[in-house]
């Protein structure tokens, strides 16, 4: 009887954790796949690291941000008025549910926090960005 | 009794040699013979750092002696770096602005990776940082002479293919006062280590004074 419980009660949290969208995860995710370029507080480094917090680019590209966060990016950006021409590394170990919570965090933290991201929405963007490159 | 009072006068001219230099010379001592007067005598040596020469992100050459009379800060790093880097470098820049208008403190920053970061890659790095290589080098030169210069100071560089970027290397900031002895080691990437680093700065400048 017991281990059936524990069993419905472990899959009831897993369940939780698959469709919640949950910014303090999306910290974790955070501090340790982002923070040691973009810093702690998202502020970025001078005009070689594009700020996170307060920056325009999050809510004019908020569809793009999956796939920025699991390919990478590279070339030309202008973000709060200054133009950033560097490269930022892939993220493939990143999977859906991780990436949501992550653009949850920058939104929620960093932003101004309006309209949350749902598991769907990364998948569609995801599906978007791999078509493109495929 | 003799020997307790030698125990105290042992301490007290201790403690007096030690608050002359409140910071130790890190790094190995060495024992050697020399001839004083044409008798034997023992002298102890204690690590330095030798000559090298590099070139900055201006083209300049930077040798030893471009730091004579100075204290000077060491790092190494590389531009793509992915991991620690930035943070080293966030770091790095609240030393060169605290210490802006010192003449007397100079940072050296090594790149490890000599095969992409040019010298020309050097300076754009520098103008994205907005830093002067009068102040801050960032420097590249012989991949052998800059290794074995991550020896010198006492810490790790290496190149490693499983690493992110192709590099591993330490995030310490090693603190080398104007006789080019190690002073202080202490963590790149947090705000506190750096913080007591300048203030240990502030104490080896005092030093010369």
């Amino acid at each position: 009887m017991l281990p059936t419980v524990l069993l419905c009660l472990v899959l009831i949290l897993a369940n939780c954790d698959l469709i919640s969208s949950d910014s303090s995860k999306g910290k974790v995710t955070y501090q340790q796949h982002c923070e040691s370029c973009h810093m702690a507080d998202g502020e970025g480094l001078r005009k070689l690291i594009p700020p996170l917090s307060g920056a325009d680019y999050l809510t004019t590209h908020r569809e793009q941000l999956p796939c920025i966060i699991r390919y990478g990016m590279k070339g030309e950006i202008m973000v709060n008025g200054t133009m950033y021409n560097d490269s930022m590394p892939a993220n493939f170990q990143l999977n859906e549910i991780q990436i949501t919570n992550l653009v949850n965090y920058l939104l929620e933290n960093l932003q101004d926090g309006k309209g949350k991201v749902t598991i769907e929405d990364t998948k569609e963007a995801l599906n978007q960005c791999a078509e493109k490159s495929s | 009794m003799r020997l307790l009072a030698g125990a105290m006068l042992l301490a007290g001219l201790w403690s007096c040699t030690n608050e002359k230099t409140e910071l130790p010379i890190m790094g190995q001592e060495e024992v050697v013979r020399v001839d004083r007067d044409g008798e034997t005598a023992f002298d102890t040596i204690v690590h330095a750092i030798p000559d090298f020469a590099f070139t900055d992100q201006d083209g300049n050459k930077v040798t030893g002696s471009t730091f004579n009379g100075q204290v000077y800060v060491v790092d190494f790093f590389f531009t793509s770096c992915p991991t620690i880097c930035p943070k080293m470098k966030a770091q790095m820049l609240r030393v060169y602005e605290e210490f802006e208008d010192e003449k007397n403190l100079s940072i050296l920053s090594h790149s490890i990776d000599t095969r992409h970061d040019s010298v020309p890659v050097l300076k754009k790095y520098a103008t994205k940082l907005g830093i002067e290589s009068d102040k801050w080098h960032l420097v590249t030169g012989d991949h052998d002479e800059i290794y074995s210069m991550a020896e010198e100071y006492l810490v790790n560089a290496a190149i490693d293919d499983g690493a992110p970027g192709g590099y591993l290397h330490s995030g310490a900031f090693i603190l080398v006062d104007q006789q080019k002895h190690i002073r202080g080691y202490y963590d790149g990437t947090v705000t506190e280590d750096v913080d007591k680093m300048m203030d240990d700065i502030k104490t080896l400048l005092g030093e010369s004074k």
